[in-house]
């Protein structure tokens, strides 16, 4: 039987934790859009084989890429107005309230984070190299 | 997807069969035939008005069908090994078309689709 893990949080913490991944994943969705550009451009400027397979394979990684962002910011947007609507129906004390924050959740940002960096790494050094 | 070809079908008319299918992703013939993962040399691609008796058996004549899902490798071998003929596809990409080397593994449909999906980011970034 498959358990959500969870560890106990201020709803304020969990609250900022959230913010802070929407940002920072809107952040990478612009980022994408910019490395698609770049990339365009690097095609224009040379046609060699090698340079076209790691356009090909970039191109698939951020479209890949970009739908782990989709589905991420569902995902922390499902979780951001459940405790939302929490907040709402009990306005008392909630500040004193321990949530369950889902470690899951909180897991697949970070390893997203991991792959996001390793792959923005690749296509900088690609960038550097031929444009 | 379904192909009607036979000797006298040029390359320019296979191709326009693909594309009333496949808007993003198009089709090209060469003179040599390539391995998995490896591209064609422009120098080698067939021009449109070639016959395709030029690489097919005498009297061949084929109704070919294809599932979107069918890998693009898949498809390469089944041109290269039924119909003797050199096949590369092809994804669009801004202005120009990318050879599918790295994608060999995808569908067409998922290559059709991520064609579309970098024309919609670009599009989203021309909107900003």
């Amino acid at each position: 039987m498959k358990t959500e893990q969870t560890s106990k949080k201020y709803l304020t913490d969990i609250h900022k934790h959230h913010v802070e991944w929407i940002n920072n994943l809107s952040f990478y969705k612009e980022d994408l859009k910019t490395f698609l550009n770049r990339l365009e451009e690097v095609t224009k400027k040379n046609n060699s084989s090698e340079v076209l397979s790691k356009v090909e394979h970039f191109q698939n990684q951020f479209i890949i890429q970009r739908n782990h962002m989709d589905e991420l910011l569902h995902d922390i947007k499902i979780k951001e107005k459940i405790l939302v609507d929490y907040a709402a129906t009990h306005p008392v004390a909630i500040d004193h309230v321990r949530f369950d924050e889902n470690q899951e959740l909180m897991d697949r940002v970070t390893q997203f984070e991991k792959i996001w960096k390793d792959l923005r790494k690749e296509y900088l050094d690609f960038i550097a190299k031929w444009m | 997807m379904k192909l009607d070809f036979n000797q006298n079908t040029t390359i320019g008319d296979l191709k326009a069969q693909f594309n009333t299918q496949f808007k993003h992703v198009k089709l090209e013939f060469y003179n040599r035939s390539h391995t998995a993962r490896s591209g064609s040399l422009p120098v080698d691609q067939v021009p449109d008005h070639v016959l395709l008796k030029e690489f097919m058996k005498e009297g061949t004549a084929v109704h070919a069908e294809f599932e979107k899902t069918i890998k693009i490798s898949d498809l390469e071998k089944v041109f290269e090994q039924d119909f003797n003929l050199h096949v590369q596809v092809f994804r669009h990409y801004g202005n120009s078309w990318l050879q599918t080397t790295m994608s060999d593994h995808w569908t067409l449909q998922m290559a059709e689709m991520a064609a579309e999906e970098l024309e919609e980011l670009k599009q989203t970034k021309l909107n900003d």
